[in-house]
């Protein structure tokens, strides 16, 4: 593996007047300020592309991570708490409906909604991506009006 | 992509067409459209639903929000828009039904200005047995401005069209922002 850092020079200039408070609101835009980040993604690209293990796949990861990494450190945060948000707002009305429809459909095995077997079994349909919940809603309960009066596509695309 | 630092990978990106490999930056809007198409996902769910539970609500329900969905069109909540008309289209019981929620599904889709992204729909859109207005709004959709003051003015010397419509439909939104109506 050939490569190194010695070359790369710290703005130390960059430096002058900043408190740990600025350090701790924005390390990122500390750290940017400090060293230009360009030649060093370059190198790591470069080692990168060294490394014996890497499929092509990895290898094209690993570049476009770093590419981006300096850019928007912040991103990969807000778009899980976003991803979160989305989840533990929509999963936990499927799985009630599920669970409303199956007991309805069903009531000798599954005698209240209470029922725990009932529990177990939407967690077993309704666990997974928006197109496991659209198959079991239009599939399996025949909610068919459920396949076209929502956007399936738009919110496959999410996941 | 949450596991890949927010990177598109190969399914968003055929999905989507957004380059492979490229971060996606979530915007103020983008989070109102992530928020608005899970709320109208639920909406769609509920009525869909309810209308399994109890036959012939859904109908009414998708009715009922159409007067939010006009003002989901006026503040461009593009998304939301998209997922009432969505409804409005799965559950219209007739003809006139269909076509006052396809119309709120283009408007949806052009957001305001964009009209190519609708054209080629509307343009195979067979607007002649509806009544005038459903013309008329075709004329607007595709661009066809000027016919459609001309149209417009006709309509309501006969009385077709008030002008409390005119300045309460959505469809005359983009007009009015052009001083046109």
């Amino acid at each position: 593996m050939t490569g190194g850092f010695d070359d790369l020079v710290i703005d130390e200039s960059a430096a002058d007047g900043l408190t740990a408070a600025d350090v701790m609101a924005d390390p990122f835009g500390v750290m940017s300020k400090l060293v230009d980040f360009g030649p060093i993604v370059e190198k790591l690209v470069a080692l990168a592309s060294e490394v014996p293990a890497a499929t092509t796949y990895e290898a094209a990861y690993a570049f476009s991570y770093l590419r981006f990494r300096g850019s928007a450190p912040w991103a990969p945060i807000v778009l899980r708490a976003l991803f979160v948000t989305a989840i533990s707002s929509i999963e936990p009305v499927v799985s009630r409906f599920v669970q409303i429809l199956l007991q309805a459909r069903d009531p000798s095995s599954f005698p209240s909604l209470a029922d725990e077997a009932l529990e177990q079994e939407v967690r077993k349909l309704c666990f997974g991506p928006p197109a496991k919940w659209r198959k079991v809603l239009v599939e399996e309960l025949g909610i068919v009006k459920a396949a076209t009066a929502v956007d399936w596509k738009a919110l496959e695309a999410l996941w | 992509m949450l596991h890949k630092g927010g990177l598109v990978d190969k399914r968003h990106s055929v999905s989507t067409g957004t380059e492979r490999g490229t971060m996606v930056l979530p915007t103020a809007e983008g989070v109102r459209e992530v928020a608005d198409l899970v709320g109208g996902m639920r909406y769609g769910l509920t009525v869909a639903v309810w209308d399994r539970l109890m036959p012939g609500a859904g109908s009414f329900m998708a009715s009922q929000g159409g007067t939010l969905l006009a003002d989901f069109l006026r503040s461009e909540r593009w998304a939301m828009a998209a997922a009432f008309a969505q409804v409005e289209t799965a559950f219209a019981e007739d003809e006139i039904s269909l076509a006052t929620a396809n119309v709120n599904r283009w408007l949806a889709a052009q957001r305001g200005e964009d009209l190519e992204a609708t054209r080629a729909e509307v343009e195979a859109w067979d607007a002649s047995r509806l009544p005038s207005r459903f013309s008329l709004a075709k004329k607007i959709l595709l661009g066809q401005d000027e016919a459609a003051i001309t149209h417009l003015s006709d309509l309501r010397s006969a009385g077709e069209i008030t002008d409390f419509e005119v300045d309460e439909w959505p469809i005359f939104d983009r007009l009015r922002r052009q001083d046109l109506v």
